[in-house]
């Protein structure tokens, strides 16, 4: 016969006893009905508030709580011979005087362990829900992207259309590049228009190209553009010089010069 | 007064309408990710008229790859640098696409899949109808490329900008020259051939779109993103989703295009392991911090909402902004306007509707 655990239950299910300690406490616990179900509960409260599921409680475990007769509420009884322990397992003598065991009872006399329970069973739902919603997940992955897998994925998916195949856009298949060119401003220069329109150029000192589209009817573009490279078929090519108007594309209908922005 | 009063009306309603929208967005759960529904897609664009000349050229040429041999080389510039490459490419119908650096530098040659169309999420009429949309074409004259005639078709925006000038071979129908411009009206790529001949007359190891994981229907689709995936269906400047598959890491790979070109969106859901990283450094996109790794094409990650997402795309820096504000970074306030704000709202409003049309139907 030993003395109840109070409130190193909590101690004894956080495993803060010393072994010698916790081997008297469990082996109270196997004799002591209503230890035993403070016990489950600070256990079951702590497996809820880890957001996890509850530990599975043996049924023999189970039906010998349950099956302790319902008594009315009274003061300890002293000389009542507590049950004899489970498993038959002799309890290691303590030094405390013994008490009665508590009956079972929905309502408690301290009720301490119940109160915990019940807000550590709120406390889990609220967390359970928390958890169930999107932004909140208890475990979050960690990522590293794979960056060189994910470019041989990007090319040959990118291959499969004849319209934007990576083909025409060599940058993406890994063909070494010359960077952009500033350049002077006499290299060469290639036809880079419609043939419907006059392709004005302006290059100015600051090696930015200056473009204007137009067609005997209208303005079909223009746009200021920094050199970054002169390229296509020469048939054009000629001297650029700065700060000059270059008609360079082949016109139809009929030509007409083109004012360049600046 | 009549008049007056029909437009104050007009107004009323209208002015209710906002409210309600933005009351529903400000009550709405914040933080979740918004669900992608019809209600939240870009709007569709204006269609603008295309003359039938130049739709039949582009018709041909997005067919002409699957049965044309040819080989050639090609001067390319790219998007994002303006660094330019010099290309040798040979490609045989059903093989593939074989390029190596022009200039004779000693490298692996690179071999692309076969050309197969855009993937089976692309609209109907795949690369003309992702072309079309929302852009006019127009047969606008003759040039030569590569000293073979061919026709210049100019794509513009309802606005009048210039999209893209691309040149089709007439003797092949095939894509020989393009120009690409972005909505600034910088040019945001280029490339041509220098030379070109067919038939390929040389062998062409198979492509290796093998290697890619089936592709994945719009059912499967649907059910990651009731798990939580974003798979964004559009991604702004009228980039449709063509493709997704499975990629490394447990991702998603989502491929995008406009018919002008193409990027792939990679999404993973976790928290970004920014140490895990080598050879990115910190950018400034738009007010967004996000980690870029420079190159061929560059790579973009960033964090959003549970989700981290790789850009891998050869698109300048205005388009890569655009594409991280519709999926903003943790920790930044998106600001894409007004309209975009109230739109999840409108959302809400649209789902509310449904779902009371809904329960009175049933």
């Amino acid at each position: 016969v030993s003395r109840c655990l109070g409130a190193r239950a909590a101690a004894l299910a956080d495993g803060m006893l010393g072994p010698a300690e916790a081997e008297r406490a469990l082996a109270h616990v196997a004799a002591c009905p209503r230890c035993r179900a403070d016990l489950l509960a600070q256990r079951e409260m702590r497996a809820l508030l880890r957001g996890l599921s509850a530990p599975q409680v043996p049924g023999d475990v189970v039906a010998s709580v349950s099956g302790i007769p319902v008594r009315p509420l009274a003061a300890p009884t002293p000389g009542l011979v507590p049950p004899p322990p489970l498993g038959g397992a002799a309890p290691l003598p303590l030094e405390s005087s013994p008490h009665a065991p508590r009956p079972f009872s929905l309502v408690p006399r301290r009720p301490g362990p119940v109160v915990a329970s019940v807000a550590a069973v709120t406390v889990s739902a609220g967390l359970s829900l928390l958890a169930a919603s999107p932004q909140a997940a208890v475990s979050v992955p960690r990522v590293a992207p794979d960056a060189a897998s994910f470019v041989a994925d990007h090319r040959a998916a990118a291959s499969a259309s004849a319209l934007t195949s990576p083909a025409l856009r060599s940058a993406e298949i890994g063909v070494p590049a010359t960077p952009g060119v500033g350049g002077p401003a006499s290299r060469s220069f290639a036809s880079a228009a419609s043939a419907a329109s006059v392709l004005a150029v302006v290059l100015d000192p600051g090696s930015r190209l200056a473009t204007s589209w137009t067609s005997p009817s209208r303005t079909l573009g223009a746009r200021v553009a920094p050199v970054t490279s002169f390229q296509g078929p020469s048939a054009h090519a000629g001297p650029v010089v700065a700060g000059s108007v270059s008609l360079v594309s082949p016109v139809m209908g009929g030509a007409e010069s083109a004012a360049a922005p600046r | 007064v009549r008049t007056r009063a029909a437009l104050a009306g007009a107004l009323a309603l209208l002015g209710g309408g906002v409210l309600a929208a933005g009351l529903a967005h400000a009550t709405a759960p914040s933080g979740a990710p918004q669900p992608w529904t019809a209600a939240t897609l870009p709007s569709a664009p204006r269609t603008v008229p295309s003359d039938e000349e130049a739709l039949a050229i582009v018709r041909r040429a997005a067919t002409a790859a699957s049965t044309t041999s040819y080989q050639g080389t090609a001067s390319v510039v790219a998007a994002d640098s303006g660094a330019v490459s010099r290309v040798w490419i040979a490609h045989v119908p059903g093989r593939g696409t074989l390029l190596r650096p022009a200039d004779g530098t000693p490298t692996t040659p690179t071999t692309l899949g076969p050309d197969a169309g855009p993937g089976g999420l692309a609209p109907d009429g795949g690369d003309v109808a992702l072309l079309s949309q929302g852009r006019s074409l127009r047969l606008v004259g003759r040039d030569d490329v590569a000293g073979r005639p061919a026709d210049v078709v100019l794509a513009s925006l309802p606005s009048g900008a210039v999209a893209a000038r691309l040149w089709f071979d007439r003797g092949t129908g095939l894509l020989v020259r393009r120009e690409v411009y972005d909505l600034a009206g910088q040019r945001a790529g280029s490339a041509t051939f220098l030379t070109f001949a067919t038939p390929a007359g040389v062998d062409v190891p198979q492509g290796g779109a093998a290697a890619l994981r089936p592709a994945v229907g719009p059912e499967a689709l649907e059910r990651l993103r009731t798990e939580g995936w974003r798979c964004p269906p559009a991604l702004p400047a009228g980039m449709l989703l063509v493709q997704a598959r499975e990629a490394a890491g447990g991702a998603v790979a989502l491929e995008y295009s406009d018919g002008l070109s193409s990027v792939s969106l990679f999404e993973q859901r976790g928290e970004l392991d920014q140490e895990a990283l080598t050879g990115f450094d910190r950018r400034d996109v738009g007010g967004a911090l996000v980690l870029r790794r420079a190159g061929t094409p560059a790579v973009w990650v960033w964090q959003s909402q549970g989700s981290v997402f790789t850009l891998v795309a050869d698109v300048g820096a205005p388009a890569v902004a655009r594409v991280v504000a519709a999926l903003p970074p943790d920790g930044t306030q998106a600001d894409d306007g007004l309209v975009e704000r109230m739109s999840p709202g409108l959302g809400d409003l649209a789902r509310g509707v449904g779902d009371a049309l809904a329960r009175s139907g049933s």
